[in-house]
C-alpha cells in the first residue's frame, strides 16, 4: 500500500494553483528545512531532536514523504516571502528616489 | 471541524491531503491534531475533516508567512502521530508497570 500525501497552494496573485507532490525520489525523515541551524552544525553542535529513521512500512514511508512535502512547501513559501519583501523594498527605494528627485526639482524652481 | 478567524482578508490557501491505511487512522489523526489552538485566530483559519481514509486540511491565512509557520508546525505534529501509529497500532496491549 502506497500512501502519498499531496498539497495545493493558491493565492490571488497566482494564475494557477501550485501543486506539491513528494515524487519518486528517496525520501527520508531528515528534512532539509527542519534541521537545526547550519551555523550551529558547523560549530560542532548536535541535533538532539533528530527524527528517527523511517521504518519500511506504509506509515514509515508516509512519514518520510511528509518530510519531503514539508521541505517543498517551506522552500516555496520562503521564496514567495522573499519575493514579496524585495518587491516592497524596491518600491520603498523607488519612492525615496522619487522624493529626493522631486525635492531637488522643487528647490530649483524656488530658486 | 474548523477554527475561525476574524474579518482579516485570508488571501493565501493551502490544502493538504494525507492518506492513511484506513478510516480509523485518519479519524485518530484528525481528533489528535484538531484541538491544537490557533495562536493568532484573526490571521489563520484551519479546517480539518476526513474523507474516507484520508485526512484533509485547509489552511487559510492572511500571508505566506502565517501559512508557512502553521503548515510546517502541523506537519511536524502529524509526523509524530504517524510515528506513534507505526509503532503501536495493531500491537497487543501491554501494561507498563513500575518496579
Amino acid at each position: 500500500m502506497s500512501l502519498i500525501p499531496t498539497a495545493v497552494y493558491s493565492a490571488a496573485d497566482l494564475e494557477q494553483p501550485h501543486e506539491f507532490h513528494p515524487g519518486d525520489g528517496d525520501h527520508t525523515t531528515d528534512g532539509q528545512t527542519t534541521q537545526i541551524s547550519e551555523v550551529v552544525i558547523k560549530a560542532g553542535g548536535e541535533d538532539r531532536d533528530k527524527p528517527s529513521e523511517a521504518r519500511d512500512t506504509p506509515l514509515g514511508h508516509l512519514r518520510a514523504q511528509l518530510t519531503t512535502l514539508q521541505d517543498q512547501i517551506n522552500v516555496f513559501l520562503t521564496e514567495r516571502m522573499k519575493s514579496e519583501k524585495s518587491a516592497i523594498t524596491g518600491k520603498e527605494e523607488d519612492d525615496i528616489e522619487r522624493r529626493i528627485l522631486d525635492d531637488g526639482v522643487d528647490e530649483d524652481e524656488e530658486d | 471541524m474548523s477554527q475561525k478567524a476574524g474579518s482579516a482578508k485570508l488571501s493565501s490557501t493551502l490544502s493538504l491531503s494525507v492518506p492513511f491505511e484506513n478510516e480509523k487512522q485518519a479519524t485518530i489523526a484528525c481528533k489528535s491534531l484538531s484541538p491544537d489552538p490557533i495562536l493568532k485566530a484573526d490571521e489563520l483559519v484551519v479546517t480539518y475533516k476526513t474523507e474516507g481514509s484520508s485526512l484533509v486540511l485547509k489552511f487559510e491565512g492572511i500571508s505566506d508567512r502565517v501559512i508557512r509557520v502553521a503548515i510546517s508546525n502541523f506537519i511536524d505534529n502529524l509526523k509524530t502521530v504517524v510515528e506513534c501509529m507505526d509503532e503501536f497500532d495493531g500491537k497487543k496491549d501491554f501494561l507498563f508497570e513500575q518496579y
